[in-house]
């Protein structure tokens, strides 16, 4: 008997489709989803696509039949047919320490009705945003995922250091949410995602968020492109949409619990200051001029040094302990597609430490399809 | 005899430290004469990462590490026996690795602390050095003058994988400036 689609009960806010046979745009394909479209679902056209990479899905080719995903940070250009990026140029402002703590100010008065919540990572990128609340006096809950891996030590003392500065703060163990654990319960979406990596532990997070009654929560995403990158005569401009957000969380984990995720350096007031100080900068892959302009309110773990850890081995570790799941999603997705893809033996005896990185991004590339295909047809409760 | 008479070759009480260490119920021990890392299912003699005695402090707490004030790499003077010991090493280490090992025993006091040596070594051989870190750090053990006293060379493993990075701390401070990966690592060895 053929397996029905049981659509999906979270919106995906984020994202939309252009359906070119009715020529019009469309919310949701739930209903082509339930009709079968997903039979016709391109695998080797996803294959190509993410090997291109997120940030070049203009030149991405269709995985559906008249049906393209337009993301966040894209429109369609119909007479293209193909995806346009969204981009924002910042503009010049005459800025200073002082000024840039004014248009913080500005941002975070945004939200004075709200219960805020900030990710504790221990990086920089959200350190920055809870040290400015705390030196602003804002009240806020730090929740964050804390990793016992030997490499994340470093940043395990940020975490329990500045997890001092807000209300209520709650570190969440990582070993108990691995990555790629618990892959058959990912929520039910439209199309495959790479996502699916971190939704457990990031499901996780999203539930404390809400267990603690925070209405927003701040996120450091997009740091890594406003603080690093090269700002030169060449420089276009950013995407924010799809640099500086996380639509997956935000439409599947947050949004449910009704907490709205918000990137602190998506702000385009935000943008056009730390873009006036950093203007003609070199790549800073080590954000020493971060460190340095934030200095005055960083704990000097953060200004006088650089460590970073490496999410390589939580990666391949649990990518080692879900092989089993894996390999059971993957009888699943061929006794649905029968393509001969998912018949691979590549996870059998696998040393995924040996995987040549080609070979791990087409894998991942594997696992977002069948974990897809399997949340089309569970039964939720 | 030119310089050649003013390095000293001692043959102290260097000791390489090597307890095997667990890690998700297998033990992983380091062969320091033959250079291997084993692994075993026998969960015997172990101790695990957060009681590590292949360990240090300032290994196990990296904000503890104080910033080296490096000298310039142009006035770092290179003698003819320290390009061909350099080297000697990276070969060695690439071909016949227990006789590198053997020679980490020496204690050659030329350069005045190991973030001159480790200019030095850099000087030499030049280039990129991603995969040159067991001999850079065996000539910075067995250059440096301070290395004796104060100095530890580290061997370290990236769990679960097998990959292993070799580095020196030496009063408090990383050898080597431009190694940003050695908090990756945990230790499976040392040398003191």
């Amino acid at each position: 008997m053929e397996r029905r689609v049981i659509k999906g009960k979270c919106p995906q806010h984020t994202l939309y489709f252009y359906n070119q046979q009715l020529d019009c745009f469309v919310d949701n394909i739930w209903d082509l989803l339930e009709a079968g479209i997903w039979k016709e679902y391109n695998i080797d056209s996803r294959l190509y696509n993410n090997a291109l990479g997120e940030t070049k899905q203009y030149n991405w080719k269709p995985v559906l039949p008249n049906i393209y995903p337009i993301y966040p940070g894209f429109v369609w250009n119909k007479g293209k047919k193909s995806l346009e990026e969204l981009l924002y140029k910042p503009k010049f402002v005459d800025t200073d320490w002082n000024k840039f703590l004014d248009a913080a100010s500005i941002f975070f008065a945004q939200y004075e009705d709200k219960k805020i919540g900030v990710h504790l990572s221990g990086g920089l990128d959200s350190s920055i945003i809870i040290c400015l609340l705390h030196y602003l006096n804002i009240p806020f809950t730090p929740i964050g995922l804390v990793c016992n891996r030997f490499e994340f030590r470093t940043e395990r003392v940020i975490q329990n250091k500045l997890a001092e500065y807000g209300d209520n703060a709650h570190l969440i163990d990582m070993d108990e949410y691995p990555f790629y654990s618990n892959l058959a319960n990912t929520p039910k979406h439209q199309i495959p995602d790479s996502f699916i990596k971190m939704n457990d532990a990031d499901g996780a997070l999203a539930q404390a968020f809400a267990n603690k009654g925070c209405d927003v929560v701040f996120t450091g995403q997009g740091g890594d492109t406003l603080l690093a990158t090269e700002i030169n005569s060449d420089f276009v401009g950013y995407n924010i949409q799809n640099e500086f957000t996380f639509p997956w969380e935000q439409d599947l984990l947050y949004g449910p619990k009704g907490v709205e995720l918000v990137s602190f350096f998506s702000d385009p007031n935000i943008i056009n200051h730390i873009f006036s100080l950093r203007i003609n900068q070199k790549d800073d892959t080590l954000k020493l001029w971060a460190r340095q302009f934030f200095k005055p309110i960083l704990p000097k773990e953060l200004s006088d040094y650089t460590y970073c850890a490496d999410f390589f081995g939580l990666s391949m570790s649990g990518l080692n302990d879900a092989i089993p799941s894996i390999k059971e999603l993957f009888a699943e997705a061929y006794e649905l597609t029968h393509h001969p893809i998912f018949l691979e033996k590549e996870l059998d005896n696998c040393d995924v430490f040996s995987l040549q990185y080609k070979t791990y991004t087409q894998l991942c590339t594997k696992i977002s399809v069948a974990v897809w295909l399997h949340s089309l047809f569970r039964k939720d409760e | 005899m030119g310089k050649s008479h003013q390095i000293t070759f001692l043959f102290l009480k260097a000791m390489y430290i090597c307890n095997p260490i667990l890690y998700k119920n297998q033990t992983y021990s380091f062969d320091t004469f033959k250079g291997f890392l084993y692994l075993e299912s026998q969960l015997v003699h172990k101790y695990n990462m957060n009681d590590n005695p292949n360990s240090s402090d300032c290994v196990n707490n990296p904000f503890l590490i104080t910033e080296r004030k490096s000298s310039n790499i142009s006035d770092i003077n290179i003698s003819i026996f320290c390009k061909f010991y350099a080297k000697l090493l990276v070969a060695l280490c690439a071909k016949c690795y227990p006789i590198a090992y053997l020679l980490s025993y020496l204690r050659m006091p030329i350069f005045p602390n190991a973030g001159d040596a480790n200019l030095a070594f850099r000087k030499i051989i030049g280039g990129k050095q991603n995969m040159l870190c067991l001999p850079r750090a065996i000539f910075i053990a067995t250059t440096s003058k301070k290395f004796k006293k104060h100095g530890t060379m580290f061997i370290g493993c990236f769990f679960p994988s097998k990959n292993l990075h070799a580095w020196v701390i030496e009063e408090n401070m990383q050898a080597d400036i431009f190694d940003k990966y050695w908090i990756l690592y945990t230790p499976v060895a040392k040398m003191i």
